[in-house]
């Protein structure tokens, strides 16, 4: 496993769409290891492929407080989302900023888990949040570009 | 300063420091041996000072029977430390042929006199020259007396030989408490799934000079040999590998996970089955794990275990299982309920554990098995998994166990058979149960149950 370099804003990889993933393989799961440990060491509660440059449609999921909820989506398609929230969101890839955005409060999540297999994942609220936000990553999307108002400074303790 | 101190503790002197811990003090054997064997200088006296310490908690019942046809003073009547140096005495002369029988008498009236008892040297002479000498030391008569015949031969109490007797019949009771007596220096140990396979771990192990064999009933489970210590390797502090023996793991085989769940491991510690189950889930890239153990240091001691098998999706927290969790009624998609037992399984590992059982004790574990498993299947969700398993073959523990989750907490058992090995298959496996025996199986004595909750 190792920790892979986050990339940010600017870089053109970011803006990018990406490529389903064709095989589920060692090399994917070993990807999506490093995604994770790259995402928790940056204090992060998901991550994209694009974001350390892998133009493959993985991302990864933790928004549980103490960071021992992973979840690893392959090939995630939106189903179904229902609702509206709207607050706050960061990403590592612009770091010290953050933004309003407005989201649905309810999503339903398709794809790939890492033995190949379809799974369904519902979210709400936080975890909705941070679906969309790393599916739209999948899409060439930041959410600068949804930003409601101005993009702030926020600094450590925020 | 003497060279002896300097060195260390002799072989001798620390088996009787840790066997007076054990018989007096009542610790233990695990724990005597962490805080004593690291005194003796020298790896080869530290091996001695292990075999004849372990070596005489398994053999201390046809230790002490040998004693007292030599000595006019029985066992129970001596003081502990003269007992203690006897019995390590003892299984010196019987038990290993590599010691001359001369040396292992001096060295008992050495170890007499240094403790004080001078005036004894002379008694625990006679006696351990009278053990020595004698050709052939008769067992009880098995016409008359089958009980204390098998109870002497193989070392186990009186009551548990009736109990696993009465339980299972004189046959499997004489392989299993052979087998318990016949422990090969063979470790079971898992494959860390998630972060290597099988076959790279196989040659890595290979490349150690470690003897590996496959598991029996388990493909990502290996049997490892020609070693003491696998802790020590560096595979092991990598997270390549963590040691659990094959029985174990069928608990959570039995469990079925498909990727995704929430699953409780209610009595964690040291957190094998939790490793497992997340690291199969691991291998999904979905779903967690919440370990819960009683004490702090099992807690502390399963988070180590987690941080070096570079797992992130166990949660770990103290909790007593005896004491129902409102908030996490119905939350779990499978719970493990690995309940505290007499331990009866695994008595070639663990040999004090026959010394000091009572029927008390026993009837003690049953019933807080029950206040467990109760609250246990009450965190399953609706159409969940419940898994009860146990390390012992004690039918009162386990079927009791097993009566009391189908008739009283809502529960159906489920068939084992898709989960586990055919070599594990039996009458009762259709039935959603599995009693593992040794010396009928290659594992430890292990019982694993599978429910499902009404949906």
């Amino acid at each position: 496993m190792a920790l892979r370099k986050i990339r940010t804003l600017g870089d053109p990889v970011l803006e990018k769409v990406a490529k389903p993933v064709t095989e589920v393989n060692e090399k994917i799961k070993e990807l999506a290891y490093d995604m994770l440990d790259t995402m928790y060491t940056a204090n992060g509660v998901g991550l994209a492929a694009p974001q350390i440059g892998v133009l493959k449609r993985i991302a990864v999921i933790d928004v549980s407080p103490e960071g021992n909820r992973p979840i690893v989506l392959i090939n995630p398609v939106i189903v179904s989302a229902s609702g509206s929230q709207t607050g706050d969101e960061g990403c590592l890839s612009v770091p010290g900023k953050a933004g309003c955005v407005t989201r649905p409060n309810e999503v339903t999540v398709r794809a790939l888990n890492l033995k190949n297999q379809e799974i369904e994942v519902k979210g709400t609220e936080l975890l909705a949040r941070a679906l969309c936000h790393e599916l739209d990553h999948l899409d060439g999307i930041v959410y600068v570009e949804k930003v409601e108002g101005e993009l702030r400074d926020v600094t450590l303790e925020d | 300063m003497d060279t002896e101190e300097k060195q260390g503790m002799s072989a001798r002197e620390a088996a009787v420091k840790m066997l007076l811990a054990v018989c007096k003090d009542k610790q233990f054997s695990h724990v005597v041996k962490s805080s004593y064997l690291d005194k003796v200088g020298e790896k080869r006296e530290r091996a001695l000072a292990t075999r004849l310490f372990e070596g005489c908690l398994e053999r201390m019942i046809e230790i002490d029977y040998i004693l007292n046809l030599f000595s006019k003073t029985p066992v129970k009547k001596m003081k502990p430390v003269i007992a203690a140096i006897l019995r390590m005495t003892v299984y010196q002369l019987r038990f290993m042929n590599k010691i001359p029988a001369g040396a292992a008498c001096n060295e008992a009236v050495k170890l007499t006199k240094k403790y004080g008892f001078a005036g004894l040297s002379g008694f625990v002479n006679g006696v351990a020259r009278n053990v020595a000498r004698a050709e052939e030391i008769p067992y009880p008569d098995r016409e008359k007396n089958e009980t204390e015949y098998l109870s002497v031969r193989y070392s186990m109490p009186s009551m548990i030989v009736e109990q696993m007797t009465e339980q299972y019949g004189t046959e499997i009771s004489e392989a299993m408490m052979a087998a318990f007596l016949n422990t090969k220096n063979e470790i079971s140990v898992r494959c860390m799934m998630h972060t290597t396979s099988v076959d790279k771990l196989k040659k890595c192990l290979a490349e150690a000079d470690i003897t590996v064999e496959d598991g029996w009933y388990s493909e990502q489970a290996l049997r490892i040999s020609g070693m003491d210590a696998p802790e020590r390797l560096p595979l092991f502090a990598e997270g390549a590998f963590y040691i659990q023996d094959e029985s174990s793991m069928q608990a959570v085989l039995a469990a079925g996970l498909t990727g995704g769940e929430r699953v409780l491991d209610l009595c964690a510690a040291p957190g094998g089955k939790t490793i497992m189950s997340a690291d199969v889930l691991a291998e999904f890239g979905n779903g967690t794990v919440d370990a819960r153990d009683l004490t702090g240091a099992k807690v502390e001691l399963i988070k180590e275990n987690m941080k070096r098998c570079r797992l992130n999706n166990v949660s770990v927290c103290q909790a007593d299982a005896t004491v129902f969790c409102p908030e996490e009624e119905e939350a779990y998609d499978v719970v493990l309920a690995d309940v505290p037992c007499s331990g009866l399984g695994i008595l070639g590992k663990k040999p004090d554990i026959k010394l000091f059982m009572t029927a008390e004790q026993e009837n003690e574990l049953c019933v807080l098995q029950k206040k467990i498993l109760k609250n246990a299947a009450r965190y399953v969700k609706p159409d969940g998994v419940l898994i009860f398993s146990t390390c012992t073959w004690n039918k009162e523990e386990n079927m009791g166990g097993y009566k009391f989750l189908k008739e009283t907490c809502g529960l159906f058992p489920e068939s084992l058979e898709p989960f586990v090995s055919k070599k594990l298959w039996s009458e009762s496996t259709k039935d959603g149960y599995l009693q593992m025996l040794p010396g009928v199986h290659e594992t430890d004595g292990f019982f694993v149950a599978r429910f499902r909750k009404k949906a």
